[in-house]
């Protein structure tokens, strides 16, 4: 599908999610991707516009955007809420063709386009070239340095938890368009750290620790491992069908150590 | 006359939203691209994980962490030996191992120190682990500073962190 027609589908339905071969698409094009982004921008933008919180404010700010296209009893009487003798805005008395408004605000309006493309254009700096890092592989150096220095069961259960969330995070990403090779090597290095890290640390808890605190110890895994198990089974639906068994294992592993935990917190395991 | 109106707000919006120095999101693709590249080194870094969860002292972590800096430094080293040399993959595990060792190695070593007596088992241990971490990242330094196609600010910048960190493995009082 060419550019073109994916960037009027994404126009088209710019309040909604892209279909699955739009989003397809958005996985390996940047310029799409770009206008994408742009268009949730604008999106946003328009939301934030601020909502007149008074009587007064939303007639003057409707008659600013809405007079000309209605009937002269409307214009002048509907959204009036102050007698026009006490106004405090002398100038708005001031007849001004109808027209002369419109024209006035076009021409604000451009101005005001004009003014932010230049201020955007023109000479910049030539930026040098940023090659794209490894976000997982950062996090895993950082987490590295938080293993050396952990002292306490806990304190290298979380790093653990976080290094499960860093690679259930990696599956989301590329799961849509990554070989089965890839998936299942993510796959194992998820069932390493959950068995041999979470795991294995968490039977590692004082032995003096009662089931509420084993349960309070465990419970960020826990909802790490929750939050794992339901996304890879959401994502096994809508994944390619080489990945689907990757990810289905994700979900089994995921789901297999939150029962586990549970075990341990009851002192059965 | 309120659909040119709607039309020039509309793109004044485009054109501020543009205009939003927003960081390009990277693409699944290029993740994987990274994936693939540092795949082995990330389970790598795992089996680090592993044995420092397993280490029993403060020195033992040490010890574990260092071996750590020393599969960066192997996968750094294999970046400079691509026919092309790969500057940004320099840079990048500089700055990695600058981490390590400013967050990790640096701070476990001080606190080991500051608790271990002169003349001790675990005296001899720290100046061992010293002395190899730092004899390992000068080994490094004389290869990264000996090749001329490693003179790009990046790298420059990048390496001096790390030549600065290597400073705190033994501080001099």
């Amino acid at each position: 599908m060419i550019c073109e027609t994916i960037q009027q589908q994404l126009i088209a339905r710019a309040d909604g999610n892209p279909s699955t071969e739009v989003s397809a698409h958005l996985n390996t094009c940047r310029e799409c991707s770009k206008v994408a982004k742009t268009l949730a921008q604008m999106q946003s933008a328009i939301r934030a516009i601020p909502v007149p919180n008074s009587d007064a404010a939303k007639a003057q700010f409707l008659e600013t955007i809405a007079v000309a296209d209605l009937p002269p009893i409307i214009e002048r009487a509907a959204f009036r809420t102050r007698d026009s003798s006490t106004s405090l805005r002398p100038w708005s008395r001031v007849s001004v063709p109808r027209e002369w408004r419109y024209a006035g605000g076009i021409a604000a309006m451009l101005l005001i386009a004009f003014g932010t493309w230049w201020l955007n254009t023109g000479p910049r700096p030539v930026p040098e070239t940023v090659k794209l890092r490894h976000e997982l592989l950062k996090q895993e150096v950082a987490s590295l340095a938080r293993m050396t220095r952990a002292e306490t069961s806990e304190q290298r259960l979380a790093v653990w938890t976080d290094l499960t969330a860093n690679l259930h995070t990696e599956a989301k990403h590329v799961f849509k368009i990554a070989p089965a090779t890839d998936m299942d090597a993510i796959e194992r290095m998820f069932g390493k750290v959950v068995k041999d890290g979470i795991l294995t640390q968490a039977k590692q808890l004082p032995a003096t620790y009662s089931p509420a605190e084993r349960q309070k110890a465990l419970a960020e895994a826990d909802k790490k491992l929750e939050a794992a198990e339901t996304d890879a089974e959401t994502l096994a639906r809508e994944a390619p069908q080489h990945t689907q068994p990757a990810l289905k294992k994700i979900a089994g592993t995921a789901k297999d150590a939150r029962d586990q935990l549970q075990k341990i917190i009851r002192g059965e395991a | 006359m309120k659909r040119l109106f709607t039309i020039i707000l509309l793109l004044s919006l485009a054109v501020w939203a543009d205009a939003q120095s927003t960081p390009t999101p990277i693409l699944a693709s290029e993740r994987l691209q990274l994936f693939r590249a540092n795949q082995m080194l990330v389970e790598d870094l795992i089996d680090h994980h592993l044995k420092l969860a397993n280490s029993n002292s403060q020195l033992d972590q040490a010890e574990q962490c260092r071996n750590a800096l020393t599969t960066l430094s192997t996968a750094l080293n294999k970046a400079t030996e691509e026919p092309s040399i790969d500057g940004d993959r320099v840079a990048e595990l500089s700055e990695h191992m600058a981490e390590l060792l400013t967050t990790g190695l640096n701070p476990t070593l001080a606190e080991a120190r500051a608790k271990i007596q002169a003349g001790s088992p675990g005296a001899a241990q720290l100046a061992k682990i010293e002395t190899s971490a730092t004899t390992d990242l000068n080994n490094l330094r004389s290869q990264l500073l000996n090749d001329p196609r490693l003179t790009t600010p990046k790298v420059t910048t990048a390496t001096e962190r790390l030549w600065q960190a290597m400073q705190g493995i033994a501080p001099k009082n």
